[in-house]
């Protein structure tokens, strides 16, 4: 079966990682609003999210889950300067 | 232009120094500070800022029509602002100067705060998507910091050094795209937002974009302060390299999602 190509964005040289079949799985998924499910623990101070749960989360996009994270404070632990 | 020209502003590389105008005329509408306006023009004019293009908006839009995603994401950033209130902590512990130590307790306390915001906003965007018990563990993600507390630094932080322009510089860089974040999280939230917790996720979301962009606007007034004791060229070359480093971790962060 013929696989679409991944969704290319309308900016030069950027291309989003979208295969056609999962956008309409997806598309599908959403459309019964499948409900928001998110299970884990924090384990010695850290989160722990389920592995199912990403599964979920990052079905359309991988490792999704370390995108778009806030940030306020430096982020090089040496300094310069 | 104000904050709400800023929300609905189109996702371009120009906003990225808007941020910071608006953020600085928000504080104080008679502090100028040019070197720090013409070192961060120039060095997003040399690196432009992944996280100010329109693909990175597109993306989140679309990871973000997913819930289980966007929870996720909430629960993420809960985490990682309790992980920047830690830092900016250990800063505040190491600063001399009476005033940068306020600034830096404050902006932790702060940090500390938003982190039990996100967990609000997952709370009111999802109701009952999290089991209770693992609920009421989240609240670990925030350190619980308050103004009345005394400032300690925390054990084994690299983040443990008398601040720096450096320190306020890579700041600045983050809140930036932390406010830009912010931005594309709006409709987001209120898409997925059950229909009467709207007004409630509005409110937490207003008050969290007013902290962002005072800490966009205290640490630019360091940065102009303490540029100073640099030489023109020195700071130039510092504010370039950060906003290339900030540049390639968003890059790393995204992974396979946009690449060049």
């Amino acid at each position: 079966m013929a696989t679409k190509k991944a969704k290319t964005s309308g900016v030069k040289g950027v291309k989003v990682a979208m295969k056609g079949p999962t956008v309409k799985a997806l598309t599908d998924l959403e459309a019964q609003g499948r409900p928001v499910h998110v299970v884990g623990r924090i384990k010695n101070g850290k989160l722990e999210i389920d592995q199912s749960s990403l599964e979920e989360a990052t079905r359309r996009f991988p490792n999704a889950n370390w995108a778009f994270v806030a940030m306020n404070a430096p982020f090089d632990p040496k300094q310069h300067a | 232009m104000d904050v709400r020209a800023l929300l609905g502003c189109e996702p371009t590389v120009d906003r990225v120094a808007a941020v910071a105008r608006v953020a600085l005329a928000q504080r104080d509408s008679h502090v100028q500070c040019p070197r720090y306006f013409a070192a961060l023009e120039r060095a997003i004019q040399e690196a432009p800022p992944l996280f100010a293009a329109k693909a990175y908006a597109d993306t989140y839009s679309s990871a973000s029509a997913n819930g289980q995603w966007l929870a996720i994401s909430l629960i993420t950033a809960a985490e990682r602002e309790g992980d920047g209130a830690a830092r900016l902590w250990s800063l505040a512990a190491f600063s001399a100067n009476a005033d940068e130590h306020q600034l830096l307790k404050r902006h932790a306390c702060d940090e500390s705060s938003h982190s039990l915001a996100y967990l609000a906003l997952l709370d009111l965007t999802f109701p009952g998507a999290v089991a209770p018990s693992f609920r009421v563990e989240m609240n670990q993600l925030s350190p619980h910091y308050s103004m009345g507390q005394i400032v300690s630094a925390v054990e084994g932080s690299p983040y443990a050094r008398t601040p720096s322009v450096d320190d306020y510089i890579q700041m600045n860089i983050a809140e930036i795209r932390t406010t830009i974040h912010h931005f594309m999280q709006r409709p987001a939230l209120t898409a997925h937002c059950p229909p009467h917790n709207t007004r409630r996720v509005t409110k937490v979301l207003d008050s969290v974009l007013r902290d962002e962009l005072n800490h966009i606007a205290y640490s630019a007034i360091l940065i102009e302060s303490k540029a100073e004791d640099l030489e023109p060229d020195e700071f130039q070359a510092l504010f370039c390299k950060r906003v290339r480093d900030f540049n390639r971790l968003t890059s790393e962060e995204l992974g396979e999602l946009i690449f060049d």
